[in-house]
């Protein structure tokens, strides 16, 4: 079981489901939305939350959500990005409602719902991969986004 | 019994054993020859094996061509058919529509008589019933010799024949004589009737006229703010975007690349090989798309400085590609086109078809005219420059469908490759090291070879041989009891005879395990060397994967430098930019 580096609350993936499930249409302007400098920067700083602090971290993940709630009236299931702490760890995921970041290694099965974002994570080309209920968006290094309409 | 009589049994017997013996060695021999025969046998019949897969491997190919044969034969004679109905049923239409181009012509040069061109327009409204272009041209005749009356009914009759065609002939033949505000008024109600989500397709002759600068500045300052507005409404609506965006992803995915010929033990010995080989067809489509729009980029536009010329080419376009009349008989035309472009392939056909099946709706919304012109319509024969600026104008799209080509791509990625040969199979990603399978590949035929020899033991005939053998030599000693010395020495010269043949019989054994072993090295470093090759061609394919995959940054880098305003020619003699 990945040990969850920082665990503000007790909150799961079962949490930010529920969130997603709000009365608000999930996913309008998603598509095309360019990510913003705020948002790249947060994932780029995420990778080293370990030695980052927890207020820092906070303040991250807030903006983070903040700018999904205000331009894309939706949040994801969670963040999906590779991770460079080096060898066994190959990616670490980021559920947005719980400021839950944890570092999964390599072989090491993520939750079932971000598991299938695994592969594009890695890839070179996508900083992060957003993880929808019905969709997969992939961001880019620049903050362009490529959206994956999801079979689940 | 008395002794002699012992004593002649125990000759008997002793010629027997030596008998049996020489039967021995001579059964050994044969059982020598018989090894070496199944030997060969075993490889005949892997020959053989290899033979019949590649035969059938051959047949099947042989059977794919020859249905591809049947499917192109079939579809050239049925263009025919259907080229020959066109003619039948339109070919009248023709005779119109070079009357078209052909009046105006005649008229610059002032060669021919009014009577004559009004004669022929008139006999062409006679003969062609409800096609708009007949009475339009009566009405240009008319106008022509200056008689407004029969140009005013003749204009109804086409407005009401074909409203929005007959605005647009009017509007180039009336720029075509440089009457730019007259022009610029058809254009202006024409333009204000027209619904951006259900554009007839004779809109492309609007993108013509701007592309190739045949407007003038009054008419092209009107349509691009116009065009330019319906744009922005419609880039709002996701729904019409997403079907562009899908649009060009699938039109780009048709454009693969077979995977490289040399890659032959992969496919042998991988039973991911269908994946991998999609997975790397599916990575080449960036490479493709790059060149077609480089190429459809590269060069000058052949484009003459005569605004007539200019106008004269749009007016065509516009009197020969758009009469919904046809439409059946032409997608069934394009359809046909399609399979024999394909080879006679009618998969790879229909997915053609299937991505270019806008081009043959009557009415599409703007964008997706944009993507039609952009695609190039194989009917109009879209013309280089407006095919140009409906791409720059669609660049967005195409990127967006190339992006999600390549994130589906990268998402297809199978977690780990098979391998299996040999009855030994194993599951390769990134952790595994080649050494590891190697060894894994050579223990498991190891195994094998050794389970083989380990069969090879001291069982049937000898073991026979060995066990009556003891049986003979309970019996002597149980003659030997009985105080009968004559029955005691022939059951111990049996035993003796026996006990040889046994020892004769296990002494082959050694040299049959050893036989084993060496086919059982020679499977290994075949194998093994198999499973390099595969290795190594896996690596490289990856490589190849990757490489060809890192060209989309490209594709998106080249398609985002495209500017539309750059591709609106400027009308002869105007200034670049104007």
């Amino acid at each position: 079981m990945p040990k969850p580096l920082i665990t503000r609350q007790d909150g799961t993936f079962s949490r930010s489901r529920r969130t997603t499930n709000s009365a608000v249409p999930a996913g309008r302007g998603l598509k095309s939305g360019r990510r913003s400098g705020n948002y790249l920067r947060a994932v780029r700083a995420l990778d080293a939350s370990g030695k980052l602090s927890a207020v820092e971290i906070d303040e991250f993940v807030g903006g983070v959500r903040r700018e999904f709630e205000e331009k894309y009236h939706t949040i994801p299931f969670g963040i999906v990005a590779e991770c460079f702490l080096g060898e066994p760890f190959e990616v670490h995921t980021l559920a947005l409602d719980g400021s839950i970041i944890e570092h999964y290694r390599r072989g090491q099965a993520l939750p079932p719902a971000l598991e299938r974002a695994r592969t594009l994570a890695v890839s070179p080309a996508y900083l992060a991969v957003e993880v929808y209920p019905d969709r997969l968006v992939c961001v880019r290094a620049d903050g362009s986004v490529v959206l994956l309409e999801g079979d689940s | 019994m008395n002794d002699a009589q012992v004593a002649n049994a125990v000759r008997e017997i002793s010629r027997v054993v030596g008998r049996l013996a020489d039967s021995q060695d001579e059964l050994n021999q044969q059982q020598a020859v018989l090894q070496q025969s199944i030997g060969r046998v075993a490889d005949v019949q892997d020959r053989t094996r290899s033979e019949l897969l590649d035969l059938r491997a051959e047949f099947t190919e042989y059977r794919r061509r020859d249905e591809l044969r049947h499917n192109l034969q079939v579809a050239h004679t049925e263009i025919i058919q259907v080229r020959q109905e066109l003619e039948t049923s339109f070919g009248h239409f023709a005779e119109v529509r070079r009357l078209a181009t052909g009046a105006l012509q005649a008229l610059d040069v002032g060669i021919v008589t009014h009577g004559t061109l009004r004669q022929l327009s008139e006999e062409l409204m006679l003969v062609t019933p409800q096609y708009w272009l007949a009475p339009a041209l009566v009405a240009v005749a008319a106008w022509i010799r200056d008689d407004p009356d029969l140009a005013r009914k003749a204009l109804a009759e086409t407005t009401r024949r074909d409203n929005d065609k007959a605005a647009l002939f009017f509007a180039l033949v009336l720029r075509r004589h440089r009457r730019n505000e007259a022009t610029a008024r058809w254009l202006r109600q024409y333009t204000a009737r027209q619904d951006p989500t259900g554009l007839s397709r004779e809109f492309t002759v609007i993108l013509d006229a701007v592309s190739t600068g045949a407007f003038g500045h009054e008419s092209k300052h009107l349509v691009m703010r116009q065009l330019g507005e319906w744009y922005e409404r419609l880039a709002d609506d996701r729904g019409i975007v997403d079907r562009q965006v899908d649009r060009w992803a699938r039109l780009l995915d048709a454009d693969r690349r077979p995977v490289d010929p040399r890659y032959t033990v992969l496919p042998a010995i991988s039973p991911t090989w269908p994946q991998l080989k999609e997975l790397y067809e599916g990575a080449t489509v960036h490479r493709a798309a790059e060149e077609r729009f480089r190429k459809m980029f590269t060069g000058e536009l052949p484009q003459s400085e005569d605004l007539r010329e200019r106008v004269d080419e749009i007016l065509d376009g516009l009197v020969t590609g758009y009469d919904v009349e046809e439409a059946p008989l032409r997608r069934k035309e394009h359809e046909l086109q399609e399979i024999v472009k394909a080879d006679g392939d009618k998969g790879k056909a229909a997915k053609a078809v299937q991505a270019a099946a806008p081009l043959h709706e009557e009415t599409v919304d703007f964008l997706t005219l944009l993507s039609n012109a952009a695609v190039g319509d194989p009917r109009t024969g879209t013309s280089p420059g407006t095919q140009r600026f409906a791409v720059a104008l669609a660049k967005d799209w195409i990127a967006e469908g190339a992006g999600r080509l390549e994130a589906a791509n990268i998402g297809a990625q199978p977690a780990a490759v098979e391998f299996a040969l040999e009855g030994w199979s194993a599951r390769i990603d990134q952790s595994t090291g080649e050494t590891d399978l190697v060894t894994g590949l050579a223990a498991h035929i190891d195994a094998e070879t050794e389970a083989a020899v380990a069969k090879v033991r001291f069982t049937g005939p000898p073991l026979a041989s060995a066990i009556i053998a003891g049986g003979v030599l309970l019996l002597a000693l149980w003659a030997g009891l009985l105080h009968n010395p004559g029955l005691a020495v022939f059951f111990l010269l049996a035993t003796a005879g026996l006990a040889g043949a046994s020892a004769y019989q296990a002494r082959a054994l050694p040299a049959r395990r050893e036989e084993l072993r060496r086919q059982g090295e020679q499977r290994r470093a075949a194998a093994v060397a198999k499973l390099r090759g595969g290795i190594a061609e896996l690596v490289d394919l990856r490589a190849e994967w990757e490489r060809e995959l890192a060209l989309a940054a490209s594709l998106t880098a080249y398609l985002n430098r495209l500017n539309s305003a750059a591709f609106a020619a400027p009308a002869p003699g105007a200034k670049r930019g104007a």
